[in-house]
C-alpha cells in the first residue's frame, strides 16, 4: 500500500480545530456583546466569560503552534512569503477568479514543506503572525483595562484599543466566512475539509 | 514647640472660653503637632473624662487641617454646632457622638432601616466632606472597600471582578432608590473667558463641547478628562437598583440615551450630549457606542452638506461599524458571486476536466 504524505501534522490538526471552534465562539461573543438587541444565544455575562475563555485558549494555540512552526524550523518554509510570493499573487488570483471556472487545474500542489500557494502564504502569515497576536494583545488589555493601565494609555487610550480589537474581529469575521467557502474548492467539495481531519489529501 | 502650644493654650485660656468660634479650636485641633504630643501633654489641655469612649473611632483625627475644612461642605459651621456638648474650654477628653441626623435626617433613616452597622463618622470624615457631585469613584469606593475587600467581593460574583475600580462607583449600582449617570470631570482648565456652556442654557451640546476644547487647546491649557459612571444621587440604601441588574443599560446604546454630567471646575454642574461620550478616549463600556438604526436615519435624513458632516463627526467611533459591515457583506458577496458562477460553470469544468 502506498504510504500518504502527511500535509498537516496531527498537532497542527488538534490547534487548527480547537482555534476554529473558539474563533467561531469570539466571533458570536464578541457580537453578541455589541449588539446585544440582535443576537441573544447567551446572558451578556455569559458572553463576556465565555469571551474571556476563547480567547485565553486561543492565547494558547497560539504560543503552542507558534514553537512548533519555530521549533521544527517549518515557519520559514511553510509561512513566511518571500520576494517571488508577491509576484506570484497574480497566476493564483487570476485562477481563483477567472481560470477555476473554465475548469482548469490548479497551479499549485501542496507539499508537507510548502503546503501553501503564494496567496495562501501572504493571508495566512498577515492573519496568524500580525493581526492575531494583535488581537490577542488588544484583547488582553481589554480583558483587565485597569492591569494595562499604563499600555493602554500610552496607545493613545481604551477607545483606541477597543477600535483596533473591533476592526480585527471584522477582519477575522470576514475571512472566516471566505476560508470556509475556499476549503470546498478542493479536487472535491470535501477534500481540503478530509485533509484537515485525517492530515492527507487523496 | 509642644510646649510653646501648651503654654499659649494656657496663656489664651480665659479668652478661649469667652467666644467659641472655630479659629479658637484651631488653636489646639488646627495645628499637626497635636497628633505628636504625648498622652500627659494632652491631657494637660483637656478636663478628663470618667467615662470610656462609648462609640468606635472614625476617620477623623484630633488634628483638622483649617484649610481642607473651610473648603469642605461643613466649612461654614462652627466646631460647636456639631460638638454642642462643649460648653467650655478646656473640654472634657472624651467628648459625645455626633449626632448626624439633626442635618441629614433623610438620609440617616434610609441608613438606618438597611442594616449597615458601620456609623456615619467611620466612612466619611465630618470635617472634610465635599459636595457629592465633586466625589469621584476612587474617593467614593474607599469607604466601602475599608470593610468589604476585594476578594471578599470578587467570591460575590463576577461581576464585581470587573466593575472594582476607579471608574464605576460601588453606589452607582447599590443606590436603590437613585439613578446613575456618566460623569465627565474636566480638570487643568481655570480661565473664566472660555465656557463650556457658552449660551448659557444649562446644557453643553456637542459643538459647544468641541469648541470649548478646541478653545482650551488654543490657549494651550492641559486639560484632563476623566468619565465615571457616579450616582446621581446617594441615598445610603444600599440594595442593588433594578435598573443596574441589567447590564445593558450601560453596555449597550442605552448609556447614550441619558445625559451625561460635565463637570468643570469654575462652572456649576451641566448637562451635556451624550454623543460626547463617543469622543473620550478613555472611557469605553462595551457595546455602548456601536452605530444604530437611529444614526443611520439621522444621517439619510440628512440633506444639507454642512449637517451631513456634522452628523458625520458626531457619529464618532462608531463608524468602525459601517467599516466592518462593509468588510463582512464583502466577503458575503465574493461567496456570494462566486458560488453562483461555480454553480453555473458546473457543467462546463466537468466538460473540460473530461476532455
Amino acid at each position: 500500500m502506498e504510504k500518504r504524505e502527511i500535509l498537516h501534522p496531527l498537532v497542527v490538526r488538534i490547534c487548527h480545530w480547537v482555534h476554529a471552534v473558539c474563533i467561531v465562539l469570539l466571533i458570536f461573543t464578541g457580537f453578541q456583546m455589541r449588539f446585544t438587541e440582535v443576537l441573544n444565544i447567551f446572558s451578556f455575562e455569559g458572553s463576556v466569560k465565555l469571551h474571556n475563555f476563547c480567547g485565553f485558549l486561543v492565547l494558547f494555540i497560539f504560543l503552542v503552534l507558534g514553537a512548533y512552526y519555530v521549533f521544527t524550523g517549518k515557519f520559514r518554509k511553510v509561512y513566511l512569503p518571500r520576494s517571488e510570493d508577491l509576484k506570484k499573487v497574480p497566476i493564483y488570483a487570476n485562477y481563483y477568479f477567472i481560470r477555476y471556472f473554465f475548469g482548469e487545474p490548479h497551479p499549485f500542489t501542496p507539499k508537507p514543506d510548502d503546503k501553501f500557494n503564494s496567496l495562501q502564504k501572504i493571508t495566512y502569515f498577515t492573519l496568524m503572525f500580525l493581526l492575531l497576536p494583535l488581537q490577542i494583545l488588544t484583547g488582553l488589555f481589554l480583558w483587565d483595562p485597569s492591569a494595562f493601565k499604563e499600555v493602554i494609555t500610552f496607545f493613545g487610550g481604551i477607545k483606541v484599543i477597543a477600535a483596533l480589537h473591533l476592526l480585527l474581529a471584522y477582519t477575522f469575521t470576514a475571512f472566516v466566512i471566505a476560508h470556509i467557502y475556499l476549503a470546498t474548492l478542493g479536487h472535491t467539495f470535501f477534500s481540503h475539509f478530509k485533509a484537515m481531519i485525517l492530515g492527507y489529501e487523496d | 514647640m509642644r510646649s510653646v502650644v501648651i503654654f499659649i493654650f494656657l496663656l489664651c485660656l480665659p479668652i478661649l472660653t469667652s467666644a467659641l468660634e472655630k479659629d479658637v479650636c484651631f488653636e489646639c485641633h488646627g495645628k499637626p503637632e497635636i497628633l505628636s504630643m504625648s498622652p500627659e501633654e494632652r491631657d494637660q489641655m483637656v478636663t478628663p473624662s470618667e467615662k470610656e469612649q462609648e462609640w468606635p473611632k472614625g476617620l477623623s483625627s484630633l488634628y483638622i487641617d483649617p484649610e481642607r475644612f473651610a473648603s469642605s461642605s461643613h466649612g461654614g459651621f462652627n466646631c460647636l454646632d456639631c460638638h454642642n456638648d462643649i460648653s467650655g474650654i478646656p473640654h472634657p477628653q472624651k467628648l459625645g457622638r455626633v449626632d448626624c441626623s439633626l442635618c441629614h435626617n433623610e438620609v440617616a433613616q434610609i441608613y438606618e432601616s438597611n442594616g449597615h452597622p458601620a456609623l456615619c463618622h467611620q466612612c466619611h470624615d465630618p470635617h472634610y466632606v465635599k459636595p457629592t457631585l465633586q466625589v469621584q469613584a476612587k474617593d467614593r469606593n474607599l469607604p466601602c472597600l475599608n470593610c468589604h475587600n476585594k476578594k471578599e467581593l470578587l467570591s460575590k460574583g463576577y461581576i464585581h471582578s470587573k466593575h472594582i475600580g476607579d471608574k464605576v462607583s460601588c453606589t452607582a449600582c447599590h443606590n436603590a432608590e437613585g439613578e446613575s449617570r456618566v460623569f465627565i470631570f474636566i480638570k487643568g482648565h481655570t480661565s473664566d473667558e472660555i465656557k463650556a456652556d457658552s449660551n448659557d442654557d444649562g446644557f453643553v451640546s456637542y459643538e459647544e463641547f468641541k469648541k470649548y476644547l478646541s478653545k482650551v487647546k488654543e490657549k494651550g491649557a492641559q486639560v484632563k478628562i476623566e468619565a465615571e459612571l457616579l450616582p446621581l444621587n446617594s441615598f445610603h440604601n444600599y440594595v442593588v437598583r433594578e435598573e443596574a441588574k441589567d447590564c445593558l443599560t450601560c453596555h449597550s446604546p442605552r448609556l447614550l440615551t441619558k445625559k451625561p454630567i460635565l463637570l468643570l471646575s469654575d462652572e456649576r454642574p451641566l448637562e451635556a450630549d451624550p454623543s460626547i461620550l463617543t469622543r473620550l478616549f478613555h472611557f469605553y463600556p462595551i457595546g455602548s457606542d456601536r452605530f444604530t438604526l437611529l444614526n443611520l436615519k439621522e444621517l439619510v435624513s440628512e440633506k444639507e452638506p454642512g449637517r451631513f458632516e456634522n452628523i458625520l463627526f458626531k457619529i464618532g467611533w462608531r463608524w468602525l461599524d459601517l467599516l466592518g459591515y462593509i468588510f463582512i457583506i464583502g466577503a458575503i458577496l465574493f461567496v456570494g458571486l462566486h458560488g453562483i458562477l461555480r454553480i453555473l460553470t458546473l457543467k462546463w469544468r466537468k466538460k473540460h476536466k473530461e476532455e
